[in-house]
Protein backbone atom coordinates (compact mmCIF):
# COMPACT_ATOMS: atom_id res chain seq x y z
CA UNK A 1 0.00 0.00 0.00
CA UNK A 2 1.21 3.20 -1.40
CA UNK A 3 1.67 5.63 1.70
CA UNK A 4 -0.19 9.07 1.73
CA UNK A 5 1.75 12.34 0.74
CA UNK A 6 0.78 16.19 2.56
CA UNK A 7 1.80 19.56 1.66
CA UNK A 8 3.04 21.28 4.45
CA UNK A 9 5.37 23.89 3.41
CA UNK A 10 4.87 26.21 0.46
CA UNK A 11 7.00 28.97 -0.64
CA UNK A 12 6.37 31.09 -3.85
CA UNK A 13 7.77 34.49 -5.78
CA UNK A 14 5.17 35.46 -7.74
CA UNK A 15 4.44 38.47 -10.20
CA UNK A 16 1.74 39.54 -8.30
CA UNK A 17 3.63 38.75 -4.15
CA UNK A 18 6.15 36.79 -2.47
CA UNK A 19 5.10 34.76 -0.01
CA UNK A 20 2.59 32.69 0.60
CA UNK A 21 -0.14 35.51 2.39
CA UNK A 22 0.47 38.63 -0.08
CA UNK A 23 0.51 36.00 -3.31
CA UNK A 24 -3.11 34.23 -2.42
CA UNK A 25 -4.19 37.85 -0.97
CA UNK A 26 -3.74 39.20 -4.60
CA UNK A 27 -4.99 35.92 -6.24
CA UNK A 28 -8.57 36.13 -4.60
CA UNK A 29 -8.63 39.87 -4.85
CA UNK A 30 -8.39 39.29 -8.81
CA UNK A 31 -4.94 41.04 -9.24
CA UNK A 32 -2.60 41.36 -12.50
CA UNK A 33 1.38 41.17 -12.02
CA UNK A 34 1.37 42.43 -15.57
CA UNK A 35 3.01 45.54 -16.87
CA UNK A 36 5.46 47.17 -19.04
CA UNK A 37 9.12 45.32 -19.15
CA UNK A 38 11.66 46.81 -16.99
CA UNK A 39 14.15 43.57 -16.88
CA UNK A 40 15.40 44.37 -20.35
CA UNK A 41 15.08 47.52 -22.93
CA UNK A 42 11.86 45.99 -24.91
CA UNK A 43 11.84 49.55 -27.32
CA UNK A 44 12.64 47.59 -30.50
CA UNK A 45 10.28 44.71 -29.24
CA UNK A 46 6.55 44.60 -31.19
CA UNK A 47 5.35 43.45 -27.48
CA UNK A 48 6.88 45.18 -24.97
CA UNK A 49 4.41 43.53 -21.38
CA UNK A 50 5.58 40.80 -19.07
CA UNK A 51 4.52 39.81 -15.39
CA UNK A 52 7.35 40.58 -13.75
CA UNK A 53 8.82 39.99 -9.94
CA UNK A 54 8.51 43.24 -8.05
CA UNK A 55 10.83 44.04 -5.46
CA UNK A 56 12.56 40.84 -5.07
CA UNK A 57 16.20 41.12 -3.25
CA UNK A 58 17.89 38.25 -3.02
CA UNK A 59 19.95 39.22 -0.15
CA UNK A 60 16.81 38.99 2.06
CA UNK A 61 16.72 34.94 1.39
CA UNK A 62 20.44 34.04 1.12
CA UNK A 63 24.08 34.75 2.00
CA UNK A 64 26.28 36.90 -0.62
CA UNK A 65 28.50 33.80 -2.11
CA UNK A 66 24.75 32.67 -2.83
CA UNK A 67 23.38 35.47 -5.01
CA UNK A 68 26.72 36.68 -6.52
CA UNK A 69 26.99 33.24 -7.26
CA UNK A 70 23.38 32.26 -9.15
CA UNK A 71 21.16 33.39 -12.10
CA UNK A 72 18.09 34.83 -11.13
CA UNK A 73 15.85 31.62 -11.47
CA UNK A 74 18.14 29.75 -8.91
CA UNK A 75 17.69 32.57 -6.59
CA UNK A 76 13.72 32.65 -7.08
CA UNK A 77 14.14 28.89 -6.31
CA UNK A 78 16.53 29.34 -3.62
CA UNK A 79 13.90 32.03 -1.82
CA UNK A 80 10.83 30.12 -2.57
CA UNK A 81 12.60 26.89 -0.96
CA UNK A 82 13.67 28.88 2.14
CA UNK A 83 9.69 30.39 2.59
CA UNK A 84 8.28 26.83 2.26
CA UNK A 85 11.14 24.76 4.90
CA UNK A 86 10.62 27.63 7.39
CA UNK A 87 6.49 27.22 7.07
CA UNK A 88 6.53 23.40 7.66
CA UNK A 89 8.52 23.77 10.51
CA UNK A 90 10.76 20.86 9.65
CA UNK A 91 13.52 22.10 11.59
CA UNK A 92 13.31 20.24 14.84
CA UNK A 93 11.03 17.93 13.93
CA UNK A 94 13.60 16.06 11.83
CA UNK A 95 17.17 16.07 12.12
CA UNK A 96 17.19 17.69 8.18
CA UNK A 97 20.95 16.66 7.39
CA UNK A 98 20.79 13.33 8.24
CA UNK A 99 17.61 12.55 6.17
CA UNK A 100 18.58 11.91 2.77
CA UNK A 101 15.73 14.62 1.44
CA UNK A 102 15.50 14.36 -2.62
CA UNK A 103 15.28 18.17 -4.19
CA UNK A 104 13.07 17.44 -7.74
CA UNK A 105 12.65 20.82 -9.03
CA UNK A 106 11.12 21.65 -12.36
CA UNK A 107 12.64 24.32 -15.08
CA UNK A 108 12.39 24.95 -18.47
CA UNK A 109 14.81 26.81 -19.85
CA UNK A 110 17.56 26.81 -16.37
CA UNK A 111 19.98 30.15 -16.02
CA UNK A 112 18.66 31.75 -19.35
CA UNK A 113 19.38 35.03 -18.20
CA UNK A 114 22.96 35.12 -17.52
CA UNK A 115 23.51 32.88 -20.66
CA UNK A 116 22.29 35.34 -22.58
CA UNK A 117 24.38 37.96 -21.60
CA UNK A 118 27.81 36.13 -21.81
CA UNK A 119 26.33 35.24 -25.68
CA UNK A 120 25.48 38.88 -26.16
CA UNK A 121 29.33 39.96 -24.84
CA UNK A 122 30.68 37.01 -27.31
CA UNK A 123 29.04 37.92 -29.85
CA UNK A 124 30.27 41.74 -29.25
CA UNK A 125 33.52 41.43 -28.13
CA UNK A 126 34.40 38.05 -30.24
CA UNK A 127 36.39 37.47 -27.91
CA UNK A 128 36.02 33.93 -26.36
CA UNK A 129 38.18 34.56 -23.50
CA UNK A 130 35.98 37.33 -21.93
CA UNK A 131 33.09 34.25 -21.57
CA UNK A 132 33.29 33.38 -17.85
CA UNK A 133 34.07 29.83 -16.61
CA UNK A 134 31.47 30.44 -14.11
CA UNK A 135 29.03 30.64 -16.63
CA UNK A 136 28.75 26.80 -16.42
CA UNK A 137 27.39 26.10 -13.20
CA UNK A 138 25.50 29.25 -13.47
CA UNK A 139 23.07 28.53 -16.75
CA UNK A 140 23.17 24.75 -15.89
CA UNK A 141 19.22 24.54 -15.06
CA UNK A 142 20.13 21.68 -12.31
CA UNK A 143 21.89 24.97 -10.66
CA UNK A 144 18.44 25.53 -8.27
CA UNK A 145 18.21 22.02 -7.27
CA UNK A 146 21.54 21.88 -6.20
CA UNK A 147 21.78 25.05 -4.85
CA UNK A 148 18.46 24.10 -2.62
CA UNK A 149 20.73 21.00 -1.35
CA UNK A 150 23.57 23.13 -0.74
CA UNK A 151 21.14 25.60 1.83
CA UNK A 152 20.38 23.00 3.54
CA UNK A 153 22.70 19.76 2.88
CA UNK A 154 19.81 17.68 1.60
CA UNK A 155 21.84 14.65 0.09
CA UNK A 156 19.36 12.42 -1.58
CA UNK A 157 18.37 12.35 -5.13
CA UNK A 158 18.71 15.75 -7.02
CA UNK A 159 16.84 16.23 -9.74
CA UNK A 160 15.95 19.41 -11.98
CA UNK A 161 13.36 18.18 -15.23
CA UNK A 162 13.14 20.16 -17.89
CA UNK A 163 9.92 19.11 -20.02
CA UNK A 164 9.14 23.09 -20.44
CA UNK A 165 5.38 23.91 -19.30
CA UNK A 166 4.89 20.63 -17.56
CA UNK A 167 8.33 20.40 -16.20
CA UNK A 168 6.98 21.66 -12.14
CA UNK A 169 4.08 19.28 -12.56
CA UNK A 170 6.39 16.45 -13.47
CA UNK A 171 8.61 17.31 -11.06
CA UNK A 172 5.67 17.54 -8.07
CA UNK A 173 4.51 14.32 -9.25
CA UNK A 174 8.08 12.01 -9.52
CA UNK A 175 8.32 13.33 -5.92
CA UNK A 176 4.93 12.34 -4.39
CA UNK A 177 6.31 8.98 -6.01
CA UNK A 178 9.41 9.35 -3.24
CA UNK A 179 6.91 9.30 -0.63
CA UNK A 180 4.50 6.83 -1.93
CA UNK A 181 6.98 4.56 -2.44
CA UNK A 182 8.93 4.85 0.99
CA UNK A 183 12.02 5.68 -0.15
CA UNK A 184 11.65 9.15 2.10
CA UNK A 185 9.51 11.26 4.47
CA UNK A 186 10.22 14.86 2.90
CA UNK A 187 11.01 15.86 -0.56
CA UNK A 188 11.27 19.68 -1.55
CA UNK A 189 9.63 19.83 -4.45
CA UNK A 190 8.22 22.96 -7.44
CA UNK A 191 8.97 24.98 -10.29
CA UNK A 192 10.88 27.64 -11.14
CA UNK A 193 11.50 30.20 -14.31
CA UNK A 194 12.84 33.99 -15.14
CA UNK A 195 12.09 33.52 -18.99
CA UNK A 196 12.21 37.42 -19.55
CA UNK A 197 14.88 38.14 -21.12
CA UNK A 198 16.27 39.70 -24.50
CA UNK A 199 16.79 36.42 -26.43
CA UNK A 200 14.14 34.34 -24.51
CA UNK A 201 11.18 36.84 -25.04
CA UNK A 202 12.45 37.61 -29.12
CA UNK A 203 11.72 33.58 -29.52
CA UNK A 204 8.78 33.65 -28.23
CA UNK A 205 7.15 36.65 -29.55
CA UNK A 206 8.80 35.15 -32.87
CA UNK A 207 6.55 32.30 -32.03
CA UNK A 208 3.48 34.18 -32.26
CA UNK A 209 1.97 33.19 -29.23
CA UNK A 210 2.62 36.38 -26.93
CA UNK A 211 -0.65 38.64 -26.53
CA UNK A 212 -0.37 41.96 -28.06
CA UNK A 213 -1.87 42.82 -24.67
CA UNK A 214 -3.70 46.00 -26.88
CA UNK A 215 -6.35 46.60 -24.12
CA UNK A 216 -2.95 47.33 -21.47
CA UNK A 217 -1.05 45.10 -19.83
CA UNK A 218 -2.96 44.35 -16.82
CA UNK A 219 -6.17 43.07 -19.57
CA UNK A 220 -3.23 41.29 -22.09
CA UNK A 221 -3.79 37.71 -20.18
CA UNK A 222 -7.51 36.10 -21.07
CA UNK A 223 -7.71 32.76 -20.96
CA UNK A 224 -10.84 31.49 -22.26
CA UNK A 225 -11.64 35.11 -23.27
CA UNK A 226 -13.35 35.65 -27.09
CA UNK A 227 -10.79 38.41 -27.35
CA UNK A 228 -7.48 36.33 -26.06
CA UNK A 229 -4.74 37.05 -28.48
CA UNK A 230 -1.78 34.83 -26.32
CA UNK A 231 -0.03 34.88 -23.43
CA UNK A 232 2.03 37.31 -21.40
CA UNK A 233 5.15 36.01 -20.47
CA UNK A 234 5.79 35.83 -16.75
CA UNK A 235 8.74 34.60 -13.79
CA UNK A 236 8.45 32.93 -10.50
CA UNK A 237 9.14 30.08 -8.38
CA UNK A 238 6.65 28.07 -6.30
CA UNK A 239 8.61 25.20 -4.11
CA UNK A 240 5.96 22.59 -1.68
CA UNK A 241 7.51 21.03 1.13
CA UNK A 242 5.56 17.23 0.79
CA UNK A 243 6.00 14.54 3.72
CA UNK A 244 4.42 11.33 4.59
CA UNK A 245 1.09 12.15 5.58
CA UNK A 246 0.68 9.56 8.78
CA UNK A 247 3.85 11.30 10.18
CA UNK A 248 2.85 15.04 9.28
CA UNK A 249 0.01 13.93 11.49
CA UNK A 250 1.78 12.85 14.54
CA UNK A 251 4.56 16.09 14.55
CA UNK A 252 0.99 18.11 14.25
CA UNK A 253 1.76 20.20 11.12
CA UNK A 254 -0.18 22.10 9.78
CA UNK A 255 -1.59 20.33 6.32
CA UNK A 256 -2.59 22.59 3.15
CA UNK A 257 -4.04 19.63 1.28
CA UNK A 258 -3.00 16.14 0.73
CA UNK A 259 -1.82 15.46 -2.64
CA UNK A 260 -3.61 12.80 -3.77
CA UNK A 261 -2.95 12.00 -7.51
CA UNK A 262 -1.02 12.90 -10.39
CA UNK A 263 -0.93 11.36 -14.18
CA UNK A 264 1.95 12.34 -16.25
CA UNK A 265 1.85 11.30 -20.63
CA UNK A 266 2.77 12.51 -23.72
CA UNK A 267 0.24 12.86 -26.64
CA UNK A 268 3.57 12.10 -29.02
CA UNK A 269 1.56 14.86 -31.56
CA UNK A 270 3.99 18.15 -31.89
CA UNK A 271 6.68 19.89 -30.53
CA UNK A 272 4.67 23.23 -29.98
CA UNK A 273 0.94 22.16 -30.90
CA UNK A 274 -1.77 20.96 -28.88
CA UNK A 275 -3.76 17.54 -30.00
CA UNK A 276 -6.64 19.25 -31.31
CA UNK A 277 -8.69 16.44 -29.95
CA UNK A 278 -7.97 16.75 -26.76
CA UNK A 279 -7.50 13.36 -26.02
CA UNK A 280 -4.07 13.31 -24.48
CA UNK A 281 -4.84 16.05 -21.82
CA UNK A 282 -8.24 14.17 -20.99
CA UNK A 283 -6.50 11.06 -20.52
CA UNK A 284 -4.21 12.62 -18.34
CA UNK A 285 -6.55 14.16 -16.11
CA UNK A 286 -8.29 10.86 -16.04
CA UNK A 287 -5.11 9.38 -15.09
CA UNK A 288 -4.55 11.61 -12.04
CA UNK A 289 -7.99 10.99 -10.90
CA UNK A 290 -7.93 7.43 -10.95
CA UNK A 291 -4.43 7.56 -9.21
CA UNK A 292 -6.33 9.59 -6.55
CA UNK A 293 -8.97 6.78 -5.94
CA UNK A 294 -11.88 9.37 -6.71
CA UNK A 295 -14.38 10.01 -9.36
CA UNK A 296 -15.24 13.12 -11.53
CA UNK A 297 -17.72 13.65 -9.35
CA UNK A 298 -15.83 14.75 -6.50
CA UNK A 299 -13.33 16.97 -8.64
CA UNK A 300 -14.78 20.66 -7.51
CA UNK A 301 -12.19 23.16 -9.04
CA UNK A 302 -9.80 22.88 -11.92
CA UNK A 303 -6.76 24.91 -11.95
CA UNK A 304 -6.07 25.44 -15.63
CA UNK A 305 -3.40 25.18 -18.06
CA UNK A 306 -5.45 28.14 -19.39
CA UNK A 307 -2.58 30.07 -21.28
CA UNK A 308 -4.42 32.09 -23.27
CA UNK A 309 -3.55 30.64 -26.45
CA UNK A 310 -5.97 29.47 -29.25
CA UNK A 311 -4.91 26.58 -29.43
CA UNK A 312 -4.48 25.81 -25.69
CA UNK A 313 -7.70 27.02 -24.59
CA UNK A 314 -9.90 25.51 -26.90
CA UNK A 315 -8.29 22.13 -26.75
CA UNK A 316 -8.16 21.88 -22.70
CA UNK A 317 -11.83 22.77 -22.54
CA UNK A 318 -12.10 20.09 -24.79
CA UNK A 319 -10.76 17.83 -22.37
CA UNK A 320 -11.98 18.94 -19.83
CA UNK A 321 -15.76 18.50 -21.09
CA UNK A 322 -14.75 14.65 -22.39
CA UNK A 323 -13.49 14.02 -18.71
CA UNK A 324 -16.32 15.78 -16.64
CA UNK A 325 -19.63 14.97 -18.71
CA UNK A 326 -19.24 11.94 -18.18
CA UNK A 327 -20.12 12.48 -14.40
CA UNK A 328 -22.79 15.08 -15.09
CA UNK A 329 -20.86 17.97 -13.05
CA UNK A 330 -19.06 20.98 -14.21
CA UNK A 331 -16.28 21.88 -11.96
CA UNK A 332 -15.19 25.22 -11.25
CA UNK A 333 -12.38 26.70 -13.91
CA UNK A 334 -9.81 29.26 -13.23
CA UNK A 335 -6.47 29.63 -14.88
CA UNK A 336 -4.07 31.43 -12.40
CA UNK A 337 -2.08 32.78 -15.60
CA UNK A 338 -4.78 35.42 -16.17
CA UNK A 339 -2.92 37.13 -13.18
CA UNK A 340 0.82 36.11 -13.26
CA UNK A 341 1.04 35.23 -16.89
CA UNK A 342 2.77 32.24 -18.37
CA UNK A 343 5.53 31.21 -15.72
CA UNK A 344 6.79 28.02 -18.22
CA UNK A 345 8.56 25.63 -15.55
CA UNK A 346 6.88 27.45 -12.79
CA UNK A 347 3.38 27.22 -14.09
CA UNK A 348 2.62 24.07 -12.60
CA UNK A 349 3.63 24.80 -9.19
CA UNK A 350 2.49 28.02 -8.89
CA UNK A 351 -1.05 26.52 -10.20
CA UNK A 352 -0.73 24.22 -7.76
CA UNK A 353 -0.23 26.06 -4.96
CA UNK A 354 -3.37 28.09 -6.29
CA UNK A 355 -5.01 24.84 -6.20
CA UNK A 356 -3.96 23.88 -3.27
CA UNK A 357 -5.16 27.21 -1.36
CA UNK A 358 -8.43 26.71 -3.23
CA UNK A 359 -9.02 23.50 -1.17
CA UNK A 360 -7.84 24.54 2.30
CA UNK A 361 -9.91 28.08 2.19
CA UNK A 362 -13.05 26.79 0.04
CA UNK A 363 -12.37 29.80 -2.62
CA UNK A 364 -11.88 29.62 -6.15
CA UNK A 365 -9.49 31.71 -7.50
CA UNK A 366 -10.72 34.20 -10.44
CA UNK A 367 -9.99 34.02 -14.01
CA UNK A 368 -9.31 37.40 -14.52
CA UNK A 369 -9.67 38.89 -17.73
CA UNK A 370 -12.33 36.65 -18.99
CA UNK A 371 -15.06 38.90 -19.76
CA UNK A 372 -16.55 37.10 -22.49
CA UNK A 373 -16.41 33.26 -22.81
CA UNK A 374 -15.42 31.86 -26.00
CA UNK A 375 -17.78 29.97 -27.15
CA UNK A 376 -15.37 27.24 -27.73
CA UNK A 377 -14.56 27.43 -24.20
CA UNK A 378 -17.65 25.68 -23.02
CA UNK A 379 -16.16 25.25 -19.54
CA UNK A 380 -17.52 26.70 -15.68
CA UNK A 381 -14.70 29.48 -15.87
CA UNK A 382 -15.14 31.60 -12.62
CA UNK A 383 -14.86 34.86 -14.38
CA UNK A 384 -14.24 38.31 -12.76
CA UNK A 385 -14.44 37.58 -8.81
CA UNK A 386 -13.08 34.79 -6.53
CA UNK A 387 -15.79 32.47 -5.11
CA UNK A 388 -16.68 30.97 -1.84
CA UNK A 389 -17.37 27.40 -3.06
CA UNK A 390 -16.90 24.16 -0.80
CA UNK A 391 -13.70 22.37 -2.92
CA UNK A 392 -13.09 19.13 -1.49
CA UNK A 393 -10.72 18.00 -4.33
CA UNK A 394 -8.97 20.19 -6.86
CA UNK A 395 -6.97 19.19 -10.19
CA UNK A 396 -3.92 21.40 -11.40
CA UNK A 397 -2.95 21.07 -14.91
CA UNK A 398 -0.04 21.16 -16.81
CA UNK A 399 0.76 20.98 -20.77
CA UNK A 400 4.02 21.93 -21.63
CA UNK A 401 5.48 21.64 -25.66
CA UNK A 402 5.89 18.15 -27.04
CA UNK A 403 2.52 16.98 -26.18
CA UNK A 404 3.57 16.63 -22.51
CA UNK A 405 1.12 16.47 -19.83
CA UNK A 406 0.59 16.38 -16.13
CA UNK A 407 -2.14 16.69 -13.60
CA UNK A 408 -2.01 16.73 -10.34
CA UNK A 409 -5.45 16.12 -7.51
CA UNK A 410 -5.33 18.19 -4.47
CA UNK A 411 -7.59 16.99 -1.56
CA UNK A 412 -8.81 18.58 1.52
CA UNK A 413 -6.44 17.88 4.35
CA UNK A 414 -8.50 15.19 7.28
CA UNK A 415 -7.23 16.01 10.81
CA UNK B 1 66.84 57.60 2.31
CA UNK B 2 65.46 60.01 -0.72
CA UNK B 3 66.19 57.80 -3.34
CA UNK B 4 64.83 54.82 -1.69
CA UNK B 5 62.34 56.94 -0.36
CA UNK B 6 60.79 57.30 -3.28
CA UNK B 7 60.94 53.80 -4.52
CA UNK B 8 58.89 53.11 -1.31
CA UNK B 9 56.05 55.39 -2.82
CA UNK B 10 56.29 54.33 -6.14
CA UNK B 11 55.92 50.86 -5.43
CA UNK B 12 52.73 52.19 -2.97
CA UNK B 13 51.40 53.85 -5.90
CA UNK B 14 51.69 51.00 -8.58
CA UNK B 15 49.90 48.71 -5.76
CA UNK B 16 47.14 51.19 -5.73
CA UNK B 17 46.90 51.46 -9.14
CA UNK B 18 46.81 47.85 -9.80
CA UNK B 19 44.43 47.32 -6.95
CA UNK B 20 42.08 50.15 -8.44
CA UNK B 21 41.80 47.44 -11.51
CA UNK B 22 41.61 44.51 -10.18
CA UNK B 23 38.60 46.31 -8.05
CA UNK B 24 36.97 46.24 -11.24
CA UNK B 25 37.58 43.09 -12.12
CA UNK B 26 36.28 41.99 -8.43
CA UNK B 27 33.23 43.95 -8.90
CA UNK B 28 32.35 42.05 -12.30
CA UNK B 29 32.94 38.71 -11.49
CA UNK B 30 31.16 38.88 -8.01
CA UNK B 31 28.20 41.01 -10.22
CA UNK B 32 28.34 43.28 -6.71
CA UNK B 33 27.63 46.62 -8.41
CA UNK B 34 23.38 44.45 -8.60
CA UNK B 35 23.76 44.56 -4.60
CA UNK B 36 21.19 47.20 -3.86
CA UNK B 37 22.80 48.09 -0.31
CA UNK B 38 25.44 49.60 -0.37
CA UNK B 39 26.93 48.49 2.70
CA UNK B 40 26.79 44.58 1.69
CA UNK B 41 29.28 45.16 -1.25
CA UNK B 42 32.26 43.77 -1.26
CA UNK B 43 35.40 46.00 0.29
CA UNK B 44 38.45 45.03 -1.54
CA UNK B 45 41.79 45.72 0.12
CA UNK B 46 44.90 44.08 0.01
CA UNK B 47 44.31 42.17 3.46
CA UNK B 48 41.29 40.55 1.43
CA UNK B 49 41.38 36.83 1.50
CA UNK B 50 39.88 36.23 -1.76
CA UNK B 51 38.48 32.46 -0.51
CA UNK B 52 37.33 33.89 3.18
CA UNK B 53 35.84 36.57 2.48
CA UNK B 54 34.97 36.85 -1.02
CA UNK B 55 33.91 33.01 -1.14
CA UNK B 56 35.72 32.83 -4.71
CA UNK B 57 35.86 29.42 -5.56
CA UNK B 58 37.59 26.82 -7.80
CA UNK B 59 35.75 27.76 -10.74
CA UNK B 60 35.55 31.83 -10.31
CA UNK B 61 39.21 31.58 -9.57
CA UNK B 62 39.87 30.53 -13.32
CA UNK B 63 37.50 33.67 -14.31
CA UNK B 64 40.06 35.53 -11.93
CA UNK B 65 43.27 34.49 -13.83
CA UNK B 66 41.26 35.20 -17.43
CA UNK B 67 40.76 38.87 -16.21
CA UNK B 68 43.95 39.49 -15.14
CA UNK B 69 45.88 38.06 -18.12
CA UNK B 70 43.66 40.35 -20.01
CA UNK B 71 44.13 43.48 -18.05
CA UNK B 72 47.82 43.85 -17.10
CA UNK B 73 48.69 41.57 -20.35
CA UNK B 74 50.57 39.21 -18.28
CA UNK B 75 50.66 35.19 -18.20
CA UNK B 76 49.62 34.50 -14.72
CA UNK B 77 50.97 30.42 -13.83
CA UNK B 78 47.34 28.57 -12.62
CA UNK B 79 49.38 26.58 -10.02
CA UNK B 80 51.62 29.42 -8.59
CA UNK B 81 48.25 31.86 -8.49
CA UNK B 82 46.31 29.27 -6.47
CA UNK B 83 48.94 29.82 -3.73
CA UNK B 84 47.48 33.51 -3.67
CA UNK B 85 44.97 34.30 -1.11
CA UNK B 86 44.80 37.71 -0.50
CA UNK B 87 44.62 40.67 -2.63
CA UNK B 88 47.78 42.24 -1.33
CA UNK B 89 49.81 38.83 -2.58
CA UNK B 90 47.98 38.86 -6.12
CA UNK B 91 49.23 42.57 -6.53
CA UNK B 92 52.46 41.55 -6.01
CA UNK B 93 52.49 38.53 -8.18
CA UNK B 94 51.06 40.59 -11.11
CA UNK B 95 54.01 42.92 -10.51
CA UNK B 96 56.20 40.08 -10.57
CA UNK B 97 54.55 39.38 -13.96
CA UNK B 98 54.93 42.62 -15.29
CA UNK B 99 58.75 42.71 -14.26
CA UNK B 100 59.45 39.81 -16.12
CA UNK B 101 58.24 40.83 -19.21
Amino acid sequence: MKNRVAVTGIGIVSPIGIGIDNFWKATISGESGAGEITLFDACNYATKIAAEVKNFNPADFMLPEVYRKTDRFAQFGVAAAKMAIEESRLEGAYDLQQNRIPVIIGSGLGGSLFHEEQIFQLIGTQEPKKVLSSSVPRITPNAVSAFIAMQYKFRGTNLTISTACSSAGNAIALAAQQIENGKTDIVITGGVECPITPFTYAAYQSLRVLSKGLQGAKKASRPFDKKRDGFVLGEGAGILVLENYEKACSRKAIIHAELKGYGSNCGAFHMAAPDPSGADAAAVMREAIMHAGISTVEIDYINAHGTATQANDVCEAKAINMVFEEGGKKPFVSSTKSQIGHTIGGAGAIGAIAAILAVKNDIIPPNINCDELDDQCNINVVQEKALHARTINAISNSFGFGSNNTALVFGKAEY
Amino acid sequence: MNVKGVTIMTDSLQRKEILQRLEKIFSNLLRSMQEKDLKKRPIISFDTDIAKDLSIDSVETLDLLNSIEEEFEVSPDLHVANTKRKVGQIVDYIIELQEQK
